[in-house]
Parts: structure tokens; sequence; C-alpha cells
């Protein structure tokens, strides 16, 4: 992730149908902004799940590196609690935002995309305006 | 027709404010308010468990309240089959915000949305206890067994003096005590800070 604008790292899941709805908008904000210097991660942090991770992001063509998360040293780093959950580092190593991709599960009720405009405004060189947000979603089993 | 009547009124959607005047409108009974999802894996693991607690602690006073974070959309056809499948005898909601991140700050600024979730109250109405993650039968019946002890055995720890029942005072809900019961918990916490 050095010498990109940013790092986008999420924490999903290969059984959470929450993180699963998010699968084709976390590939959409990968291919948007990749070309901008923005690195993104998937990370797998549910302990029950790991064998499976490899077969499933072939399958789903993640267009991001899928990390497998053993023992959760990443999620305990991130003090990450559910999935998806995502975190935005600038280009000095700072956090400048944590949670949700969008408000809703649904596409078609979304109105606030969070992680795009976390992403926009730091390669903006912009103060990110919402640092931190929530949203439902499936707890890590560590 | 009589089936599909039951299943549109088994669940409300709701937003945060009702579901909280719900809560408070069974003042006098310990609440067990349970967040899930049909999507939620451990939420659909623990439901057995729940709907046990419910049925075997209501005459104790419990009173248990179900809030769905599923979509709207999925109302009738997932989430009401489901509870009626599981034997929920408990009212149902779900959540209906604008944004669910209000929803989730409005029960508890800590919670990071994460499923299942369970919060439970005091007689008096307070939030004493949360329980994250998946739960059995005997970690539910942990949680409340305590705050449903009779009244009678408060009765009794209050003839063998104040302080004996100081630490449950905060279990039972102080609106059970007279208000110089209360002046005096006070002046002891008070006594025992720096």
């Amino acid at each position: 992730m050095q010498g990109s604008k940013a790092t986008v790292v999420m924490f999903l899941s290969v059984h959470c149908p929450y993180s699963n709805a998010y699968n084709d908008r976390m590939k959409a904000l990968a291919q948007k902004y990749a070309p901008k210097g923005v690195a993104f991660a998937g990370i797998f942090s549910d302990q029950n799940e790991q064998s499976e991770v490899a077969a499933y992001a072939k399958a789903q063509k993640f267009p991001f590196p899928a990390l497998v998360d053993k023992g959760d040293v990443a999620a305990d780093a991130y003090t990450a609690h559910v999935t998806p959950e995502t975190y935005v580092i600038n280009s000095r190593g700072v956090l400048v935002y944590h949670g949700r991709i969008d408000n809703d599960m649904d596409p078609a009720n979304v109105h606030t995309h969070d992680l795009a405009n976390a992403i926009d405004e730091t390669l903006a060189g912009k103060p990110v305006a919402k640092t931190q947000t929530k949203a439902f979603g499936c707890s890590i089993k560590r | 027709m009589q089936h599909q009547a039951i299943i549109r009124q088994a669940v409300t959607p709701a937003d945060a404010p009702v579901i909280k005047r719900a809560i408070a409108a069974q003042k006098g009974h310990v609440v067990l308010v349970n967040f899930w999802a049909t999507w939620c894996g451990p939420c659909v693991a623990e439901f057995p468990a729940l709907v046990q607690t419910s049925r075997r602690y209501k005459a104790s006073g419990l009173r248990v309240i179900s809030v769905s974070a599923d979509q709207l959309r999925d109302k009738n056809t997932k989430v009401a089959p489901f509870l009626l499948k599981a034997g929920a005898d408990f009212p149902a909601y779900l959540e209906k915000s604008a944004d669910p991140e209000d929803f989730i700050n409005a029960f508890d600024p800590a919670w990071q949305g994460d499923l299942p979730r369970t919060l439970i109250y005091d007689r008096a109405g307070r939030q004493v206890k949360t329980l994250t993650g998946e739960q059995t039968a005997a970690s539910f019946a942990a949680a409340v067994r305590p705050l449903l002890r009779p009244v009678k055995s408060v009765a009794k720890s209050k003839r063998v003096g104040m302080n004996s029942f100081l630490p449950s005072a905060s279990l039972f809900g102080i609106t059970s005590y007279s208000p110089k019961s209360v002046l005096r918990t006070n002046a002891i916490e008070d006594h025992r800070r720096p």
C-alpha cells in the first residue's frame, strides 16, 4: 500500500449475507478508485470460514487482494466488529475514516455514500467531513 | 386468509423512539430487547433460546421484545414466517428509520451495529446489561434471573439492614425503596469516593 494516495481496508465475510450484499459495491469502488491511486484490501477475519476464503475470492473475482486474518490479528488491531466494516488511511498513514460503505444493505435505498465520500475528500486533500459511521452487520466470529 | 392476517400483524416497523416507548411501557417488568436479523447466523441460532427464555420467565415478570434489522420488504416474506415458526410469543418490531446509524446510536452510542445484541432493562426501566454475540438459554437466564428475584426476598434483605442489600439495589430498581433509602444509598456511595 506504500506509495498509494489512500488505502481502503475492508473487513468482509464469506457467509454473512449483509457483507455479501456489498460485494458488487466493493468491486465497483475498487475499479473506480484504483486508477486514481487508491489501494484496496479485503480482510476475512471470521475464524470459522478461513479455509473457504481463497475459493470465494476467486469465484467473486474481487479486484483487490483477499487476505485471511488468522487469529484475528488484523481485526483486533483495527478493532473491527462487523462485516462489512471499512477504514480509509491517507498517504501519511493516518486513519481518516472508519465505518460503513453506505447507509443501506439494499442499493435501492442508498442515499449516503460514506466510504466514497471519505475517499473523494482524501484524494482532494480535504479533511474527511464524516470520519466515523455505523451500520448493522454480522459480528466477526473470533 | 386467517394465516396471512396473523403474519401481517406479527411485525411492526418502528423507529427508535417507538421502540423505546414500548420498553418504557413495560416498566415494572424486566425487559429483554433482542436485536437480530434473519440474515444473521448467530441471531437465528440463538432464537430458540430466546423463545425458551421468554416462556420460562414470563410468569416471573420478564417481557421480551424483538427488533429485526431486516429490510422492510422482507417483513412478511422472511421475518414474520421466521417468528411464527420459532413460536415467538412476544412483540416483534422491524427497524425502520431514516438512517440505521441514528437507530443504533439511540440505543447505545458504543454499539458498532454488530448483531445479535441484547439489552436488558430492570424493573425501573433502566438499561442494566448488554449481551453481545450469540447467547444460550443458560446465558440469557444468568442475565435475567438476578433481576427477577421475587419481591419478598428484597423485603427479607431489608430486615437485616440497609448495607446487606445495597449490592442488589441497582438490579432491582431504586423506585421500590423509600426516598429516605435512596438518600442513604447515595450518601454511602459518596462516602466511598476518594
